[in-house]
């Protein structure tokens, strides 16, 4: 067939020709395929390199939050602003700024805790829960110093973090001169307590 | 080495050489013997391409016409001019244009040229083509003599080239302006050790031929021609006393030792040109000779290409190599470096297992922290809004003299945040309701209820009045809107107004109070 086909005076050149671009191709292509393993390797070590690396800087960061934030953290918590909501304070300093400043009349109720739904939480603040209860309160007062007195006490006192939503003071009798021991005033207000957890939805 | 097959048209002379130097020669005669001992060189040798260098009596050349035109056309035309000539030399002829005619149709001027009588050479080459040596060419000497001008400085004009190249020819080859037109051999009965008496013997060979030149029209009859004569030392004397120049002859004799050093010869006897023409052949760098097909010379043309394949063969590994020894070498440096890298990162590793790998519990929860930490400091910002700031405020304003007497009867207070898009370039902001968790500017919004004295019948006061409450609180700098939602006398185009006038009204004792309700929004105390 070789015979056939090609010139003997080519034929050996031409063979050889062949055998060479095989061999040679076989040899580059082995060659190429260890430089590819040595690169492979090379490259894996320096992402592994890379990964404790990174892991190391976490670490130094997170350790760094912890120094940062760990006091503000513990008194958020202290102050049931992070955990769980702590009613029972928030109603004990309402009973002494009442009997305190013998406030007339004090009604207070606290809805169920609901959980915030706000679109923002989910991208800045991955990973943790906001709940808040509404407590609405009623009060009729002598003057408005009262009102005032008793949202600082809830602020100063109680354990939370409340937001004051709305707010309606209106006199009673207006018009007229009221008497000194007369409760002329009547505020009404809507308070959310915001208290902040772990998220368990992961 | 190299060789030259030069066939003088009796014997088969081999001339051998190495680089420039002349190494020596065998001659084979045109017998049985002769063609065996060739054969046997040929087998006994190197198989080298080698070129024939023809100086046969049988060469002829002739010069004709022919129509001026161009490729295939050219050949055709040229193909019937041989065929007319030298129909018995086909594979033995040659043909070059030399010009052209320079009135009339201006046809082309060809050369043609060929061995009449192959047959002679035909033997040798079959000895070769037997003994499987690759036979790169067929040249002629006169036609190559050509290239010896630029060595004698004869490139222009009428010039007759004579040269020896055995004792028994002398060659006058004829060229004007470098270009050959004839060429005749003549034979010269001298003796094979005694070559001192050329002169005699030449000079009339050289009128003869430059007489048929000059009837031939080739010269001019009162043309000058330059007759340039290689000689040995041995024959220029005898060249000198018989060849005397006039007016119509030139006579210039060279050294053939002075043109072996002008072609770089070394080492070659100086008694003939044969050397000289030898060496010129070899020196050839043309694929094609002047005579033979290429089926002549197959076998030189797949040496050829067999010792390109080989040289690409070399090429190909020494490229392998190369390749081969790049990779090896970069995968011996990722090798290294990557032990140096691994070392590195065993002690990173390390490094992170005793410091902090115990604590990845407690740092897993550092992102949360600083979360909700950051979430509470912001609803502790967002806080600090509330109404005893809106109240004070406000208590600061109705509290100026200018304002007048003034009830304030009730305040429904809550707030609205601002939050700020960008889009293209364009900031919008959008009024909404608080959200405590978000980062957007809190206002507050406090629906203001309360009265002013009114005076029956004299609207304008009130008006006055109310204008001015509006006016002192728009020109406090937290205050961003007031908006009147109702008005003690609603005078505005928009809304109903109804009243009373007359005596009845005059002598009402008690004097009426407007209500109002004004809408505040008010920035915070840090905006």
């Amino acid at each position: 067939m070789l015979n056939k086909y090609i010139h003997p005076g080519i034929r050996h050149a031409l063979l050889a020709f062949v055998a060479t671009v095989f061999v040679v191709s076989a040899i580059i292509a082995v060659s190429d395929i260890y430089k590819a393993n040595g690169e492979d390797g090379f490259k894996r070590t320096e992402t592994e390199i890379r990964k404790w690396k990174n892991r190391i800087n976490e670490a130094n960061r997170n350790n760094q939050i912890l120094v940062d934030h760990e006091d503000n953290f513990y008194r958020l918590k202290d102050r049931a602003v992070i955990g769980d909501e702590n009613r029972l304070s928030w109603v004990e300093v309402i009973q002494r700024v009442a009997n305190e400043r013998g406030l007339g009349s004090v009604k207070y109720s606290i809805a169920s805790q609901e959980l915030d739904k706000h679109e923002n939480l989910k991208s800045d603040f991955a990973g943790i829960d906001v709940f808040h209860s509404v407590m609405s309160l009623d009060m009729k007062l002598m003057h408005e110093g009262d009102f005032f007195a008793v949202l600082d006490a809830l602020k100063q006192d109680a354990k939370g973090l409340f937001v004051v939503d709305s707010c309606d003071i209106e006199l009673l009798n207006p018009g007229t001169v009221p008497s000194v021991m007369e409760e002329n005033i009547r505020a009404t207000c809507d308070l959310s307590w915001y208290s902040i957890k772990k998220s368990e939805r992961g | 080495m190299k060789r030259v097959f030069y066939y003088s048209g009796y014997r088969m002379t081999v001339l051998h050489w190495r680089g420039k130097t002349f190494t020596g020669a065998g001659s084979f005669e045109p017998d049985e013997d002769g063609f065996e001992k060739f054969r046997r060189y040929l087998l006994s040798s190197a198989k080298i391409p080698t070129k024939m260098l023809l100086d046969v009596i049988e060469e002829d050349f002739r010069q004709d016409t022919i129509p001026h035109v161009y490729g295939r056309d050219r050949k055709a035309v040229i193909s019937r001019l041989i065929d007319r000539y030298y129909r018995s030399s086909r594979q033995y002829t040659y043909s070059e244009i030399i010009g052209r005619n320079k009135t009339g149709r201006k046809d082309s001027k060809v050369l043609i040229g060929a061995i009449t009588n192959p047959g002679l050479v035909m033997p040798w080459i079959q000895i070769i083509d037997d003994c499987d040596i690759a036979l790169s060419g067929i040249w002629s000497l006169p036609l190559l003599s050509r290239k010896l001008l630029p060595y004698i400085d004869a490139k222009k004009g009428a010039v007759l080239l004579v040269s020896q190249q055995v004792n028994s020819n002398l060659r006058q080859t004829f060229f004007r302006d470098g270009k050959m037109l004839a060429s005749r051999q003549s034979i010269v009965n001298q003796d094979a050790y005694d070559i001192s008496n050329i002169g005699a013997l030449a000079a009339p060979e050289l009128e003869r031929t430059i007489n048929f030149l000059r009837n031939q029209r080739q010269i001019g009859i009162e043309e000058v021609v330059d007759v340039h004569i290689m000689a040995s030392t041995d024959q220029v004397r005898s060249l000198e006393q018989m060849l005397t120049s006039d007016a119509l002859q030139s006579y210039h004799i060279h050294h053939i030792n002075d043109l072996h050093v002008k072609v770089g010869i070394r080492d070659f006897p100086e008694k003939f040109c044969d050397g000289l023409f030898a060496k010129i052949c070899m020196d050839q760098q043309d694929i094609t000779g002047h005579y033979g097909n290429t089926s002549a010379f197959s076998r030189y043309y797949y040496t050829m290409a067999s010792a390109a394949l080989y040289t690409l063969s070399v090429v190909l590994i020494i490229t392998g190599l190369v390749i081969t020894e790049s990779n090896i070498t970069e995968a011996m440096m990722y090798e290294g470096s990557g032990v140096h890298l691994a070392r590195r990162e065993a002690e990173y590793r390390k490094v992170y297992r005793e410091k902090y790998e115990s604590y990845e519990n407690v740092f897993a929860d550092a992102n949360l922290m600083n979360s909700a930490v950051s979430l509470a400091e912001r609803i502790e910002k967002n806080a600090e809004m509330s109404p005893q700031d809106f109240m004070l405020e406000l208590s600061g304003m109705i509290s100026q003299p200018q304002i007048g007497t003034l009830y304030i009867d009730r305040i429904e207070w809550k707030t609205q945040q601002i939050s700020s898009s960008s889009k293209r370039g364009v900031v919008t902001e959008t009024v909404s309701e608080t959200n405590p968790t978000a980062d957007g500017k809190i206002q507050h919004v406090g629906i203001v209820h309360g009265r002013i004295p009114v005076v029956a019948n004299n609207f304008r006061d009130s008006v006055n009045h109310i204008s001015n409450i509006i006016r002192i609180f728009q020109d406090n700098k937290r205050v961003a809107k007031v908006e009147a939602l109702e008005l003690p006398v609603e005078v505005r185009s928009d809304r109903r107004f109804s009243s009373e006038s007359g005596l009845s009204q005059k002598n009402e004792k008690t004097q009426p109070m407007g209500e109002f309700v004004i809408r505040i929004v008010m920035n915070g105390k840090d905006a």
